[in-house]
């Protein structure tokens, strides 16, 4: 299983909007990084990775589901992006599931065959219909084969699934809620102030916070939640005193 | 915790298949089951192991006490946090 991808920054300064941001982006990114699975049914091992993935992007957004309920105005987006997450990743784990299930039904058709090679009271082979239990070899192929069919079908609902996600834009809705929700709170801690002509700086904190969330929410088109640093993040990261650190959710 | 994930991952995966075997064999003809069964019968051996594993690491989890020691190493953190909070008097998320 694939280690998950580092978590770029976490400033203890910075708000709850801004951890999950760069948390949810990173996680984000790391199941988008698997799409190309998705042309080739046979990629068993990717298609784990991407199961992976999926779950640590769902249970990233559930970490941070409650913030987003109680503090934003994002919550019922937020939660119907989780259940989309949460379709893929059944779809994923019956293919998973499949996977896993096949290689046991033909380890125990190997079995079966294995009885077949007795020697007869000369030491020659014996040969026979009734030496192997093909009854038992055929049921044990059934459910290879229906393994096999749901597993098809599992796959051809996940390319489904996920090309009406893509065509919805959902992906890129939620990397828009997530950088909305940093600018939200920014604007409602300076109305809160009570200082409406502090509004060209509240502009510029904004400006600044989703920045730094952005280098992380990638657009999908090349950026990447390892880039170089920025110098404003390296500024931010230094007043931190080594606290950044790579956070490295459970599995 | 990884230990204690990890081995009720491993235990609630066999119980899945175990059921799900089940369910698809009880759909042959008697005269075909036999396989499948001997396949569920090691399947739940496998499962009796694991409930063992997984018990012992409910049991090592407990003994280690994680909310006190959760509790313990970022009380200083959270009564700072509290202190300054209260001092702004605003709550944030």
């Amino acid at each position: 299983m694939a280690k998950a991808k580092p978590v770029p920054f976490v400033d203890p300064e910075a708000s709850l909007f801004v951890h999950a941001a760069v948390a949810i982006g990173t996680r984000l990114d790391e199941m988008i990084a698997y799409e190309h699975v998705l042309d080739d049914v046979q990629e068993v091992f990717e298609l784990h990775q991407m199961r992976i993935a999926a779950k640590r992007l769902r249970y990233t957004m559930d970490l941070f589901q409650t913030a987003y309920t109680e503090f934003s105005r994002y919550g019922r987006d937020f939660a119907a992006t989780i259940t989309q997450v949460k379709l893929l990743q059944e779809h994923l784990g019956e293919i998973h599931d499949a996977d896993v299930l096949v290689p046991k039904l033909l380890a125990q058709i190997s079995k079966q065959l294995s009885k077949s090679h007795l020697k007869d009271r000369h030491g020659d082979s014996l040969v026979g219909v009734h030496i192997i239990d093909l009854d038992a070899c055929q049921g044990l192929l059934t459910l290879c084969a229906q393994a096999r069919d749901n597993r098809d079908l599992s796959f051809e609902n996940l390319r489904k699934d996920w090309a009406r996600l893509q065509e919805q834009r959902v992906f890129e809705d939620l990397r828009k809620l997530l950088r909305s929700a940093i600018t939200d709170e920014t604007v409602a801690a300076a109305l809160h102030e009570g200082d409406p002509s502090q509004s060209g700086e509240v502009q510029g904190v904004s400006t600044k916070l989703q920045a730094e969330a952005s280098t992380s929410i990638t657009d999908g088109n090349g950026g990447s939640a390892n880039e170089p640093e920025s110098d404003a993040r390296r500024t931010k990261s230094s007043r931190s005193s080594g606290k950044q650190a790579a956070a490295e959710p459970g599995e | 915790m990884k230990r204690v994930a990890d081995s009720l991952g491993e235990a609630r995966d066999l119980d899945v298949m175990i059921q799900t075997v089940l369910e698809m064999c009880e759909k042959l003809p008697e005269e075909q089951r036999s396989g499948v069964m001997d396949l569920i019968d090691s399947l739940r051996a496998h499962r009796l192991e694991c409930q063992d594993a997984m018990v012992s690491a409910v049991e090592r989890i407990d003994s280690f006490d994680p909310v006190a020691r959760f509790t313990a190493a970022y009380a200083p953190e959270l009564a700072k946090s509290v202190e300054t909070t209260g001092s702004d008097g605003e709550s944030g998320t």
